[in-house]
C-alpha cells in the first residue's frame, strides 16, 4: 500500500543473563536451567502469536571467567529452540563484565527508538567475582535498561540476594520487588516458564500511561504458586 | 489571503487498533474538526487528536480523549468567535494563547467535564470522581488565513510536507518523562506547564506554496520501521483522495487500518490539514462552515461508558 514505508511490529527483546561459573555444575543446576529454557520455549512461541503486534526477539549472555554472548543475534522466537545450544558451566562469576556488555547492545542504535520495554532475566547461583556495581551503574545509564523489565532468580542459597536486588531496583511495580528464590528444579522451570510467558505476554501489550506516576510501565503478571519441595536440593 | 491559495478543508480519522480490536477493547483514540469563522468572519480551522492512555488504571480514558477534543475545539471556537484574529502583524499575542491561554483553558474545561462525566456515571468500586481514569493525550493545530499553530501535550506529532515532498517532523514528545510507553497528560498534575515546548505559531508568508500538515497520535510513528518510514507514510497519507462519504471507509480510514495492522496495533489517529488551491478536489465542502464540531471515535464492541 505504502511502497517506500516498512511498516513494522515493534521489537521486544528479551535476554536471559546466565550465571555459568563452576558452581552450576554442581548438583545439575546448570543441566537444570538448560532444561528449564528449552522447555518453555513452545509456550514462548505461543505468547508471540498471541501478540502479533510485538516481534519477540530472544538473546542469550552467559558468564562465568568472562561474559559471552551465548545467543548474541536477535533471535525470533520461533527458531529459538532449532538454535539452542546447551550453557555449560565452568569458571567465576563475571557479572559485571556482563552488564556491561548488556549496556552496549541496549543502546539506540542497535536498539529500534519504538522497541517494546525490553525484559532482562538473571540467573545466579553465587556472587560476582568481578566489579558489579561499576557494571550495573553502566547499564542503568542507558534509558533502555531503566525501561526494561528487570528480573532475577536466585538459584540455590548460596545466591547474592543483595546483588540480584540491585540489578531488579526498587521501583514500586515496575519489576518484582524481591528476587524469586529457586532452590529446586521444578521451581526453576516455573520461574523460567512465568519470565517467558507471562511477563512477555505482558510487555507486548504496552500501556501508555502518564510520565512521572509511580506506576509501571508494565504490569507484572502474579508469580506462580511457589511449592516447597521437601528436597529442597540446592 | 495568500495569493489564490487557502486552507482546503481538513480531514480527521481514528480507527480501533488491530490488537484493540482482537482484544474486544474501546477505541481509546478520538479526533475532529471544526471550520467556523471568527468575529470578522475569517474562515477558520481547527483540528484535534487525542490519545486516552491504556493502563487498566485509566478505564475511562476513551471517554477522557472524546472529551478533549470536543472541549479544545469548543474553547478555541468560543474565543476566536469574541476576538477576530486580526491581520498578518501582531502575532506574538496569539504565540502566548496557543503556549498558556488556551492550554489553560481546555484544561480547565477538560477537567470540569470529566469529573461531571464521573459524577454521572458512579465508579462500582465507589471511587470519588477523579480524572485520572480519564487520562489522553491531547494536540491541537489551529488554521487562520495569516497563520498557522499547534498546541498540546503527549506522545503526538506533527508533520510539515512541502509541495515537493520535503518532509520535515516538526514537533514530537522529548524523551518520555517516566522511561517505556510514558508521556505526559491531561489528568497529571501540573500539566499546564507542558504545553508550551509543543506549541507554536508560523506566518503564512506571501508567496507560501501549497502544504500539507499531519498530526497523529503515536500509533501510526510507533507502527514504522524508522523515522524516514513515519515521513513518507506522512507523505502518503497526506496525498490521499477526499472521503467518499457514500461509500466508507474511505481510503484514510483504510490506510489507517491497514497501518495498525502491519504495525504497532494501536488505536490511530490522524488530522490532516492542506494549504493549497481551493480548486483542488472539493473535499466535503458542506462541512464548511458548520455549526458543530466533527468529532471522531469509532465504536467498538465494547461500550466504554
Amino acid at each position: 500500500m505504502f511502497p517506500d514505508v516498512q511498516l513494522s511490529r515493534r521489537p521486544l527483546h528479551f535476554i536471559y543473563l546466565c550465571d555459568c561459573s563452576g558452581s552450576m555444575r554442581a548438583s545439575s543446576k546448570m543441566q537444570a536451567l538448560n532444561q528449564a529454557i528449552r522447555q518453555s520455549l513452545p509456550e514462548m512461541v505461543q505468547v508471540s502469536q498471541q501478540n502479533p503486534e510485538a516481534q519477540i526477539l530472544v538473546r542469550v549472555l552467559s558468564f562465568a571467567d568472562q561474559a559471552v554472548w551465548h545467543l548474541g543475534t536477535p533471535t525470533p522466537v520461533d527458531q529459538v529452540l532449532q538454535q539452542w545450544r546447551d550453557l555449560e558451566a565452568g569458571g567465576l562469576t563475571a557479572m559485571g563484565e556482563a552488564m556491561k556488555q548488556l549496556a552496549a547492545v541496549l543502546r539506540t542504535p542497535p536498539m529500534d527508538q519504538r522497541a517494546l520495554p525490553p525484559v532482562l532475566v538473571l540467573i545466579s547461583d553465587g556472587a560476582p567475582t568481578d566489579d558489579f556495581l561499576d557494571g550495573l551503574r553502566t547499564l542503568m545509564a542507558e534509558p533502555w535498561a531503566a525501561k526494561a523489565v528487570r528480573l532475577a532468580i536466585a538459584i540455590g542459597h548460596d545466591a547474592d540476594l543483595e546483588v540480584l536486588q540491585q540489578f531488579i531496583g526498587t521501583d514500586i511495580g515496575r519489576n518484582a520487588k524481591r528476587p524469586l528464590q529457586a532452590n529446586d528444579s521444578n521451581t526453576l522451570a516455573r520461574y523460567i516458564q512465568w519470565a517467558s510467558t507471562a511477563v512477555v505476554g505482558a510487555a507486548s501489550q504496552p500501556r501508555s500511561q502518564p510520565g512521572g506516576m509511580a506506576t509501571a510501565n508494565v504490569l507484572l503478571p502474579d508469580l506462580p504458586p511457589t511449592i516447597l519441595d521437601p528436597k529442597d536440593v540446592w | 489571503m495568500c495569493g489564490e491559495l487557502s486552507w482546503l478543508p481538513p480531514r480527521c480519522e481514528s480507527r480501533v487498533g488491530a490488537a484493540h480490536r482482537r482484544r474486544g477493547t474501546p477505541c481509546q483514540d478520538a479526533s475532529g474538526l471544526w471550520c467556523f469563522s471568527d468575529a470578522d468572519g475569517q474562515p477558520l480551522q481547527a483540528l484535534v487528536v487525542s490519545d486516552g492512555h491504556g493502563s487498566a488504571r485509566y478505564d475511562r480514558s476513551a471517554v477522557g480523549s472524546k472529551l478533549a477534543c470536543e472541549v479544545a475545539l469548543k474553547e478555541i471556537e468560543s474565543r476566536l468567535a469574541r476576538s477576530p484574529i486580526g491581520g498578518p502583524s501582531d502575532l506574538e499575542p496569539w504565540r502566548e494563547w496557543l503556549a498558556h491561554g488556551l492550554p489553560d483553558a481546555v484544561l480547565q474545561g477538560w477537567r470540569r467535564e470529566v469529573l461531571h462525566h464521573g459524577q454521572v456515571h458512579p465508579r462500582a468500586d465507589g471511587e470519588p470522581p477523579s480524572t485520572l481514569p480519564y487520562g489522553a493525550t491531547l494536540g491541537v493545530l489551529l488554521l487562520t488565513p495569516h497563520w498557522w499553530g499547534f498546541t498540546g501535550l503527549g506522545d503526538w506529532d506533527l508533520v510539515r510536507i512541502g509541495s515537493a515532498g520535503a518532509r520535515e517532523l516538526l514537533s514530537e514528545e522529548p524523551a518520555s518523562p517516566g522511561g517505556g510507553e510514558a508521556t505526559f497528560s491531561l489528568c497529571m498534575q501540573g500539566a499546564e506547564h507542558h504545553w508550551s515546548s509543543r506549541s507554536g505559531l508560523v506566518p503564512i508568508e506571501a508567496g507560501q506554496e501549497p502544504f500539507t500538515l499531519l498530526l497523529s497520535t503515536d500509533g501510526i510513528r510507533k507502527s514504522c520501521g524508522s523515522d524516514a518510514d513515519f515521513l513518507n507514510l506522512a507523505r502518503h497519507l497526506g496525498a490521499l483522495p477526499a472521503c467518499d462519504d457514500q461509500d466508507p471507509p474511505s481510503p484514510l480510514a483504510k490506510a489507517l487500518d491497514h497501518i495498525s495492522n502491519q504495525g504497532s496495533g494501536d488505536d490511530v489517529s490522524v488530522a490532516i490539514a492542506r494549504w493549497g488551491q481551493p480548486k483542488d478536489p472539493p473535499l466535503q465542502q458542506e462541512r464548511w462552515p458548520s455549526n458543530e464540531p466533527l468529532i471522531v471515535q469509532p465504536l467498538s464492541d465494547r461500550d466504554s461508558f
